[in-house]
């Protein structure tokens, strides 16, 4: 199979990987649980994973890195943690639903939705600033659309929250591994990105990064503290309640070692090459139709087409069949699809990982081509 | 064998100082701490030598992590001592 999903879940991961979490199965129990050497090792891993995902996103301290089950998870605590009903809440028209979602869920929140065309990002920080103007209890911010690649303008819209006082939450789903996310940088109250996509880790592993508490979401054992029914103050006990996904950390510390030792501009570079691979022979389909930032400026190796004449998930089924793996539909993201224009007909989405070829991206979109051609025929 | 007892808020709060107590050429084990140390349940700490203790708090200082107490071992058990 050729894999072209990796903006959901990098499927080929470092074989580092793999084999961390196969010794984690075997050596590890629970960090923070006891005083033998199966726990102090898990404990060893676990402030590995923090300290180097502090190094890479530029987090001030170790104990700022929150262990979550995905991305989803830790938006759900970072939104809810400054977001209440009646609260006013500036999101850009790019969103998924693991931003959307929580806040319909907390009700009556005002949204202001920046809904700025792709690819310009100078439109929209102008919006936000208007926006801002009215202030505002929250902005949430995706770094990079999980359905078109669009890089979002963050780092203005953090210097436009800093300068307005108001609290910045980033979903960096798609940056995380991809592009430089930097919590001082940026001066976020949170960044949320899940283990599994570009940092190369397992599903069920996630990252939320810190500029200040939150209140937990759920409740329960921390190793620390133990006589008192109130959850510890401190970070990261805080907002880890319960047993540890050993497994997972282990293999996220590789991935963000793999991450480390790649580089993120070498990795940016290498998508971009994809990129353009695909794009260059599907753009010469007439009937494609590309969503595509041809300076190469502000796009990552996420790239969403429709074909004239095809449903979007029939033509993902055509391209599974001949082994080929892409995702179609909406992405979970209706909103950004309807910012673009696509919430009727969703798009079929390549997105590329460190492992995917130049050669394979030739052969996905000869493989399209093939598909209209003998459709055609009947 | 007499040394001093650093008691920390978390695990990964210890682990952290003896990160910067490594960094400092300093010793600095991570255990989890007694019972009798323990008011609220359940806590680590990070144990170093006796004559480090005043490296100890000076390298913690500047890294700018405090532990919420420290305990001297003696033959006699465990004495505070003011931080």
């Amino acid at each position: 199979m050729i894999y072209f999903d990796a903006g959901a879940t990098t499927l080929e991961k470092p074989d580092s990987v793999r084999r961390a979490m196969a010794l984690a199965v075997r050596t590890m129990s629970s960090p923070g649980r006891g005083s033998h050497p199966a726990s102090h090792l898990a404990e060893e891993t676990a402030f590995r994973c923090r300290s180097e995902a502090a190094e890479l996103f530029g987090v001030p301290s170790p104990e700022q890195v929150i262990f979550t089950g995905n991305a989803t998870h830790g938006l759900n605590i970072a939104i809810k943690a400054l977001v209440k009903p009646g609260a006013r809440v500036i999101i850009s028209g790019y969103e998924h639903n693991a931003v959307t979602r929580p806040l319909y869920a907390i009700g009556d929140v005002e949204l202001v939705i920046i809904d700025t065309p792709l690819f310009q990002p100078q439109q929209m920080v102008v919006e936000f600033e208007t926006a801002l103007q009215r202030g505002a209890d929250a902005v949430i911010c995706n770094h990079v659309s999980n359905v078109f690649g669009y890089i979002l303008p963050v780092e203005e819209i953090a210097a436009l929250c800093r300068k307005s006082g108001v609290p910045l939450i980033v979903d960096a789903s798609q940056s995380a591994g991809v592009l430089p996310v930097r919590l001082d940088a940026l001066g976020a109250a949170f960044i949320a990105m899940p283990g599994h996509k570009g940092l190369y880790g397992p599903q069920g592993t996630g990252l939320l990064l810190c500029g200040q508490t939150a209140p937990p979401i759920i409740e329960g054992g921390t190793g620390s503290q133990s006589r008192l029914q109130e959850m510890p103050e401190t970070l990261p006990d805080r907002l880890e309640a319960g047993t540890h996904n050993m497994p997972g950390i282990a293999g996220l510390l590789e991935g963000i070692r793999f991450v480390r030792k790649m580089g993120l501009e070498r990795l940016r570079r290498h998508q971009q090459q994809i990129l353009s691979a695909a794009a260059e022979v599907l753009g010469k389909l007439p009937q494609v139709k590309l969503y595509e930032d041809t300076r190469k400026l502000h796009q990552t190796g996420v790239l969403s087409f429709t074909v004239d004449g095809w449903d979007c998930e029939e033509l993902g089924e055509q391209l599974a069949r001949r082994g080929i793996a892409v995702r179609a539909g909406l992405h979970c993201a209706p909103l950004a699809h309807r910012t673009v224009g696509t919430l009727e007909t969703g798009t079929v989405r390549m997105s590329i990982s460190a492992f995917n070829t130049p050669q394979q991206a030739a052969q996905l979109a000869g493989e399209v081509g093939t598909i209209i051609r003998e459709n055609a025929r009947f | 064998m007499e040394h001093y007892l650093l008691i920390t808020r978390s695990v990964t709060q210890a682990q952290r100082m003896a990160a910067v107590l490594a960094g400092k050429g300093l010793r600095g084990g991570v255990l989890r701490a007694p019972t009798a140390l323990n008011p609220k349940g359940c806590s680590y700490a990070v144990r170093v030598g006796r004559q480090e203790l005043a490296r100890a708090q000076e390298a913690l200082q500047a890294a700018g992590i405090q532990p919420l107490h420290i305990y001297e071992k003696t033959e006699q058990g465990y004495r505070e001592v003011a931080l």
